[in-house]
């Protein structure tokens, strides 16, 4: 029937919903069902021709109206239906979109966006335009009077002000706003929380309990 | 017989005190109403000639309670809440002061280390700064002596925390935003509503509602709607089998607690004799006493002015 590829898509939507509610943060989106959504499309394009020939054969006069009336009404209903599938997909890839610019945005270096998701190519060239123009909004929104308040900072409120971190990757020589680490694998430090939070947030550090 | 004094007790509780703590009321078009001290001393006849300082700031502690009053209402309840314009702004401000504040106490411990090691006196060259703080750090104190820096760490801390409070709040209203975004939009559109967008919203949050709607309305347009036959390309179709637009969850259930106000015109009194709102839950027809110090749960809309009237907090 016509809704059956729309509902494959929306069975898809939710297959990723799980996967990222499942899994811990830094998902990446699996990848952009081109093939499904042109083919509902096309399913659209069909679908309204087929419209459009009734109102031709209807102005004719070859038609019952009641008839014309039911089938142009079944018409209209399964586009609706596959206009939903295609913006609820479209809305849940946005949504985690979102969550991905605020999530590891603006921490370290603005510049180079789509370098920590390896799945730009996963994305289709409309959500890569919209992922970069809602990273700016984000840095403008954080540039405004708003300055003192990093809002892409972490959401968990801080308990302690200091705290013992293990560097887990070799990242060299890390410049800070408030002085500069010497970051080699393995070793500890006893730093202010709130100094590190950027690197515990980027991968670097690993808090110790 | 017992005479009941306690009311001139408390004349002469306010007398001794030297200053006089008149609370500023913002009414409701945010004007400050500023209680004239001088005035109520000459009408008691008791002017003494200590008129205490009319505080023109209300107390910090005071809007801390208030912003977290307003972050726990925002995160329980469904729909948007108007944003606290002049409290916000208050919390900034001080939030910046406190900044250099903390700089400025920073800078001058280096500055008096750096003095030990080249003059070896401990003479605090502070920088024009001579606002005292709450732990008696002035200038050429020996606190800075010994180095303490536990009011530092404090201080630190509690701006960190405050922080995260604002942080949370306004994260948990841009989420809000993005979620009613549609139903946002219609309301600017209506001229017929309750309360104006722009109070409802900030400034930074209006940009941002714009801006986000834009974008996403082109991501939808260049990769769907665009090849929709023309009737169907409305992404705000209220006509269709289904309402496009999300409206918040009135009926949302929340758990809410009901704070005691003074002398208020709407209290009722149950047949307990303890104070108590009223409200009509309509689909039942039922009516509802809500005691004072009384935690229940309930439908939104029921006790949505409730809540708007800071009679009842969401917990």
């Amino acid at each position: 029937m016509y809704g059956d590829l729309a509902n494959k898509l929306v069975l898809e939507a939710k297959r990723s919903q799980q996967l990222s509610n499942k899994s811990k943060k830094g998902n990446s989106l699996p990848m952009y069902h081109e093939e499904l959504v042109r083919n509902i499309l096309q399913e659209v394009v069909q679908l309204s021709k087929n419209t459009e020939y009734l109102k031709e054969q209807q102005q004719l006069g070859n038609m019952d109206s009641k008839v014309w009336k039911c089938q142009q009404f079944v018409m209209l209903l399964c586009m609706e239906r596959n206009k939903r599938c295609l913006l609820a997909y479209q809305r849940l890839r946005s949504q985690m979109l979102d969550s991905l610019a605020w999530d590891n945005n603006g921490l370290d270096i603005l510049h180079d966006t789509l370098g920590n998701t390896q799945d730009t190519t996963d994305l289709s060239p409309q959500e890569q335009e919209y992922l970069k123009e809602y990273s700016e909004l984000i840095t403008e929104l954080k540039s405004g009077a708003l300055t003192d308040i990093d809002l892409t900072g972490s959401l968990t409120p801080p308990s302690d002000v200091f705290i013992d971190v293990r560097v887990l990757k070799d990242a060299g020589e890390i410049q800070t706003e408030y002085g500069v680490f010497n970051l080699i694998k393995d070793s500890q430090f006893f730093v202010r929380q709130s100094d590190v939070e950027r690197l515990i947030q980027q991968g670097y550090l690993q808090k110790i309990k | 017989m017992n005479i009941d004094i306690d009311d001139i007790l408390a004349d002469l509780d306010r007398d001794t005190t030297a200053v006089d703590h008149t609370q500023d009321n913002f009414t409701s078009d945010g004007n400050t109403t500023r209680l004239n001290t001088s005035l109520d001393y000459s009408i008691s006849g008791e002017l003494n000639g200590k008129i205490g300082r009319s505080s023109e700031i209300i107390s910090p502690a005071e809007d801390f309670a208030q912003l977290m009053r307003c972050w726990r209402n925002e995160r329980c309840s469904p729909e948007l809440m108007p944003y606290p314009h002049y409290l916000m702004t208050r919390i900034l401000r001080r939030i910046q002061e406190q900044m250099e504040h903390i700089e400025n106490i920073s800078m001058g411990f280096l500055e008096e280390s750096m003095n030990q090691i080249s003059h070896g006196s401990g003479n605090v060259t502070g920088d024009g700064d001579d606002e005292d703080d709450e732990f008696g750090m002035g200038r050429g104190n020996n606190v800075i002596n010994n180095n303490n820096k536990l009011p530092l760490l404090c201080m630190e801390a509690e701006l960190e925390r405050v922080k995260f409070v604002i942080r949370s709040f306004i994260r948990c209203r841009l989420n809000k935003i993005d979620k009613y975004s549609l139903y946002l939009k219609q309301i600017e559109d209506d001229s017929m509503n309750f309360l104006p967008i722009n109070e409802l919203l900030s400034k930074e949050e209006m940009v941002y509602h714009e801006k986000h709607l834009s974008i996403l309305l082109k991501l939808f347009n260049n990769s769907i709607l665009r090849h929709m036959p023309p009737e169907l390309q409305a992404i705000n179709d209220t006509e269709g089998t289904l309402n496009m637009i999300e409206e918040p969850d009135w009926k949302k259930f929340v758990f809410i607690y009901i704070k005691e106000v003074k002398d208020d015109s709407t209290l009722d009194r149950n047949e307990f004799g303890k104070p108590c709102y009223t409200v009509t839950i309509e689909e039942l027809n039922e009516i509802v006493e809500l005691t004072i110090g009384g935690i229940y749960v309930m439908r939104y809309e029921i006790i949505r002015q409730l809540v708007l009237d800071q009679k009842a907090y969401l917990i």
